[in-house]
């Protein structure tokens, strides 16, 4: 994101400044209205003005109190050992599991990474990738594979953390990936097109992670007292930016869905998505493509 | 992807060598876990100002560009400041400033602010250790530490094949949406939309394509299931003296935060 001129910042300000204040007035009732209209405001100008990335997805290395960065560590990592056990089990069936699984990781890491400008809020953003990678290798190994992602994001990036690692796991690899791959799957048992199916999973992972995000960073920072209020507002706080990332993410598991379909529908045979190759005869080949 | 970007987002300078990086990774994993615990637990501003500006001197003093390692800090400084603020508006009783919005006056409260430095030292410092771990440990040398912590060899294959191809899918997924920029693939929303799917959708099928010919690469050059991530050798002197220093370093933070408190 590059820094705005101010008078398009102040612009942006006022008008999602005043959306988001009724639209906060309107949900929360009891919570100290006031405060809240001028952390909203004074965030999304924050947002417009900031010369950095807004990284909203990653929670940001010592951000967590040590005992709910130890408690989010705990939660996701049987998830993690079982990945690795199905990983190993996996590889030895199909020898290039590994190397998918590390190519997928730098794909969740390419697109966590891709700034997304969003003119509501006159910055930037980016989807997660993850309810994507869940229809493509599965929850257990995108589990895996965003693990590996986040440790180079946090490493190389500053982008999360070690000591969020474990939050971070959580919101993107474990509750994006699950929710992302199970919409998928009722949509597609319910008959739904596979291009439906894939958005619809693309949007609520994408949601999905954003919530979860915003329980830990209020459990994190309000604590269990102060949970409701800020949960709520960190909540609300996100909307201008993920409302439209999320179902940026559903156009982008879409066009996952439309471009194999009309060019590589191999690859989702491979993969085991689909049964056989759709006979439409249209589009090119990717190598003619290419 | 611009050299400058590559030198600020991978181990560019850790592959110098100098008095930080020849270092064991393992001295230094352990050093940065156990200041990471301390950054967490402390409530002394200046113990985690000391911890920022010991491991960000440490950096310049080896030569890396302080524009290169503030470019690392930037998005932790913009979120320990969107930090700062929420604390400041959301808790307390106490005003300490009054800031005047849209018709709306707003209390800054003296102990969310209070609350508010401390956690955005703590993100500062946090991050400030983790960028000198990352500035002066080859990605090949943390995967060695982590074997010798026992860390599932499939995990960190994952790890080194996932690193190794970043770099050559971001150039692949630039180069997409350069080409489609380009065609006006991004003129208007509809078209936007499709050609942001059509990238993932290329991006995946790239992938996919990678995975199968790095595998028959390797299966040519001997790949068995299992990639060679180096032994950690055992330690010389030198990192045992480092390992002392680093942990008198660390012993000193620790009672100065018990004294303090």
């Amino acid at each position: 994101m590059g820094g705005k001129p101010w008078s398009i910042t102040a612009g942006l300000f006022c008008v999602v400044g005043e959306f988001l204040f009724s639209a906060a007035a309107h949900i929360l009732k009891g919570v100290k209205v006031k405060r809240l209209a001028a952390v909203l405001t004074l965030s999304v100008a924050m947002l417009g003005m900031g010369a950095a990335p807004a990284y909203a997805m990653h929670i940001a290395e010592g951000i967590l109190p040590l005992p709910w960065a130890g408690a989010w560590y705990l939660v996701a990592l049987p998830f993690v050992v079982y990945g690795v056990r199905e990983m190993r089990r996996k590889s030895l069936d199909m020898p290039a599991y590994l190397p998918l699984i590390g190519m997928v990781s730098a794909a969740v890491f390419i697109i966590s990474a891709m700034p997304i400008p969003v003119p509501t809020a006159g910055t930037c953003s980016h989807p997660a990738g993850t309810g994507l990678a869940a229809i493509i290798i599965g929850p257990f190994a995108t589990v895996i594979a965003t693990s590996v992602a986040l440790l180079i994001q946090a490493l190389f990036l500053a982008h999360g953390g070690i000591t969020t690692w474990g939050a971070d796991i959580m919101s993107m690899g474990i509750v994006g990936a699950f929710s992302g791959f199970f919409v998928f799957k009722l949509l597609v048992r319910l008959k739904a097109p596979l291009t439906v199916a894939a958005f619809f999973a693309g949007v609520l992972s994408d949601w999905a992670t954003y919530t979860t995000t915003a329980l830990e960073l209020a459990l994190g920072l309000g604590g269990v007292q102060g949970f409701p209020g800020m949960f709520k507002a960190i909540l609300i706080a996100f909307i201008p930016t993920q409302l439209p990332i999320g179902i940026l993410e559903g156009f982008a598991a879409a066009g996952f869905f439309a471009f194999m379909l009309s060019r590589r529908p191999d690859i989702l045979v491979k993969l085991g998505i689909i049964d056989q190759a759709p006979q439409t005869g249209k589009g090119i080949s990717y190598e003619q493509a290419v | 992807m611009p050299r400058h970007n590559v030198e600020i987002f991978s181990d560019y300078f850790a592959q110098r060598s100098n008095v930080l990086t020849v270092i064991d990774a393992r001295v230094k994993l352990f050093f940065i876990l156990a200041v990471l615990v301390l950054v967490l637990v402390s409530k002394d501003l200046p113990i985690l100002i000391s911890v920022m500006f010991a491991s960000l001197g440490a950096l310049v003093m080896i030569g890396i560009p302080p524009k290169m390692v503030l470019a690392r800090l930037a998005a932790p400084l913009f979120m320990a400041g969107m930090i700062l603020l929420l604390q400041g508006l959301f808790f307390g009783e106490t005003p300490l400033y009054t800031l005047e919005a849209m018709g709306f006056s707003v209390p800054l409260y003296r102990e969310g602010i209070e609350k508010g430095i401390l956690i955005a030292g703590r993100v500062l410092a946090g991050t400030s250790s983790i960028i000198f771990l990352s500035m002066t440990t080859p990605l090949h040398k943390i995967l060695s530490a982590l074997k010798f912590l026992r860390v599932s060899d499939e995990w960190l294959a994952v790890l080194a094949f996932a690193y190794r191809y970043i770099f050559v899918f971001i150039e692949e997924a630039q180069s997409i949406m350069d080409s489609q920029r380009l065609r006006l693939g991004y003129q208007g929303l509809l078209t936007g939309l499709r050609s942001w799917g059509t990238l993932v959708g290329s991006l995946f099928a790239r992938v996919f394509d990678q995975a199968h010919a790095t595998h028959d690469a390797m299966v040519l050059r001997g790949y068995n299931g299992a990639i060679y991530i180096e032994r950690p050798q055992a330690l010389r002197r030198s990192d045992l003296s480092a390992g002392v220093l680093f942990t008198s370093l660390f012993l000193v933070l620790l009672a100065l935060d018990f004294y303090w408190r």
